[in-house]
């Protein structure tokens, strides 16, 4: 598989099970450029990333919700972003709140992107299009 | 020294009685002390009496007029008096407690002067003492009630915050929980259609547009009820703002509508400058003209007069069309949240619009009306102080 993703993977952080399905029905349609990563909640999303120590890769982006089980989305990018290896991996927001709280917050612990959970399905396949060709493709970083 | 006439003497008698008569029935008790440790007393009215004891206990020395002092006042009392018998001045008030003859305690406003010989020694201490005790416990009620009414502010204003704060986090979570299963209900309608469509007859597919069309309406409450919820959260940024630069500014949003309406706009001449808050205003004014444009859809030339004038310390902006206009009795039920006086076939829309524009209106300060008539338009009255 490694060979097909270019050994490339995006982890998705997403605890709800509608939202986790859909998204990845989403990706799937984009085609084999990335492999997608779950994590169900702020505490996998953490261990998945520390593999790295035991000399996994780590991944080329991760998608982040911010209202997770117990530890949340902010503070899974406030440990990520304040870590000298995993702080320049892209963390991009995916979340259902459009709260200035929440958006401020996260663009000032180092969010590269933050983007609002679309409601109509059409706009959620756009948008991980989007994602996977910026961030994935244009902005990967060297393996 | 000459001696009195019979008539003085018996004229100062009838003095001396009426005076001992007015005092007896007087409330207070006149009282003199000899300046002696105890404070034994020379004379007492017979108000004395009042208080449970005859003239008799205190003249005869049974009782020192020191030892009915409550133990918590006394020592204050004798510290006082000591410092007015030395150093003056020898005309002052107390207040203490004393024992009646049946043991409770009532309350003195004690006015005393002192006499002194020519040595300026203190001989006698002559008092006037007034049962206070009424005023003393209404007082202390007093404190007590603004004790508790200080207490009750305290549990009202945390019931208030409390309330405040499950506002907020019930729109965080019409925002977060309310929208997750309908992007299930969106996603899954969407695939449904995308991937099974050969598979479902036209009734099937039709019942699936509807679910869609519902999901769709839902998602615009949700948005509406935010927006409303968010209003109640901004803080307010009140100054001075270009009035006909934020009107222009909200009409250009609306160009494409405007043009495609052949929707007439008549700007009359605004105020250059008033108070207010921005952002609060453009929204105003933003549903107020996305209301005109909607209610004028069927008015063969439609028109929209945006002008203001003063009233009193208030500028008031008017947003007049010449749309279908409504019933006057319906006029305050249009602010209501989520009310319609149409059907949402023949104007779509949540019944959010207005609701918004009275909400932000209060939280500026500022008030709506609307006037009307049926098929005749309605003009929008805005009130702002300034």
């Amino acid at each position: 598989m490694t060979g097909e993703h270019g050994g490339r993977s995006i982890l998705l952080v997403e605890d709800n099970p509608v939202d986790l399905d859909l998204a990845l029905r989403a990706f799937a349609r984009q085609g084999p450029d990335c492999r997608i990563e779950v994590a169900r909640d702020g505490e996998e999303a953490l261990a998945f990333i520390r593999r790295w120590e035991q000399g996994h890769p780590l991944p080329a982006l991760v998608l982040l919700d911010i209202k997770l089980p117990r530890v949340n989305g902010l503070e899974v990018l406030r440990q990520l972003k304040s870590h000298p290896r995993f702080g320049c991996i892209p963390v991009v927001m995916l979340t259902t709140s459009g709260e200035d709280a929440d958006v401020g917050q996260a663009y000032e612990l180092g969010a590269n992107s933050y983007i609002i959970k679309p409601v109509n399905f059409a706009r959620f396949i756009e948008v991980t299009e989007q994602i996977e060709q910026y961030w994935c493709l244009l902005n990967a970083l060297p393996n | 020294m000459e001696k009195p006439t019979d008539a003085t003497a018996a004229c100062d008698a009838t003095d001396a009685a009426r005076i001992t008569a007015l005092i007896n029935r007087s409330p207070v008790v006149a009282i003199e002390w000899h300046n002696q440790p105890g404070w034994p007393v020379g004379f007492v009215s017979d108000g004395v009496a009042r208080w449970g004891y005859s003239r008799d206990d205190f003249i005869s020395g049974r009782i020192q007029y020191a030892d009915l002092i409550h133990a918590d006042d006394r020592p204050r009392i004798e510290l006082d008096v000591a410092e007015h018998l030395a150093n003056g001045p020898d005309d002052y008030r107390q207040e203490y407690r004393i024992r009646t003859a049946s043991g409770t305690w009532i309350w003195l406003d004690d006015r005393t002067w002192l006499t002194r010989n020519e040595r300026g020694t203190v001989t006698e201490i002559h008092g006037v003492l007034l049962d206070i005790t009424a005023t003393k416990a209404a007082e202390a009620e007093v404190r007590r009630l603004n004790a508790t009414l200080e207490d009750r502010v305290a549990e009202r204003t945390a019931q208030l915050q409390a309330a405040n704060q499950e506002l907020r986090s019930f729109s965080y979570t019409v925002s977060h929980d309310l929208k997750a299963p309908l992007r299930g209900i969106e996603g899954y309608s969407q695939l449904l259609l995308d991937q099974y469509r050969d598979r479902l007859d036209e009734d099937g597919r039709h019942f699936l547009t509807s679910i869609r069309r519902g999901a769709l309406t839902m998602h615009e409450l949700i948005e509406d009820l935010l927006a409303y919820s968010r209003i109640e959260r901004q803080t307010l940024d009140i100054r001075a703002v270009d009035l006909p630069a934020v009107v222009q500014g909200v009409l250009d949003g609306f160009t494409h509508e405007i043009r495609t309406h052949g929707m007439e706009v008549v700007v009359k001449e605004l105020p250059p400058q008033i108070r207010t808050d921005p952002s609060g205003l453009t929204l105003v004014l933003r549903n107020l003209i996305s209301n005109a444009l909607k209610f004028t859809r069927a008015t063969p030339a439609p028109r929209i007069t945006i002008d203001a004038y003063r009233r009193d310390r208030h500028i008031v902006l008017t947003v007049a069309d010449n749309g279908v206009g409504f019933d006057m009795k319906y006029h305050d039920r249009i602010f209501e949240i989520f009310q319609r006086l149409h059907r949402a076939e023949d104007y779509p829309g949540t019944g959010i619009g207005l609701a918004l524009v009275r909400k932000a209106l209060q939280r500026m300060g500022g008030t709506v009306w609307a006037v009307s008539e049926i098929g005749r338009g309605a003009t929008f009255h805005v009130e702002l102080r300034q």
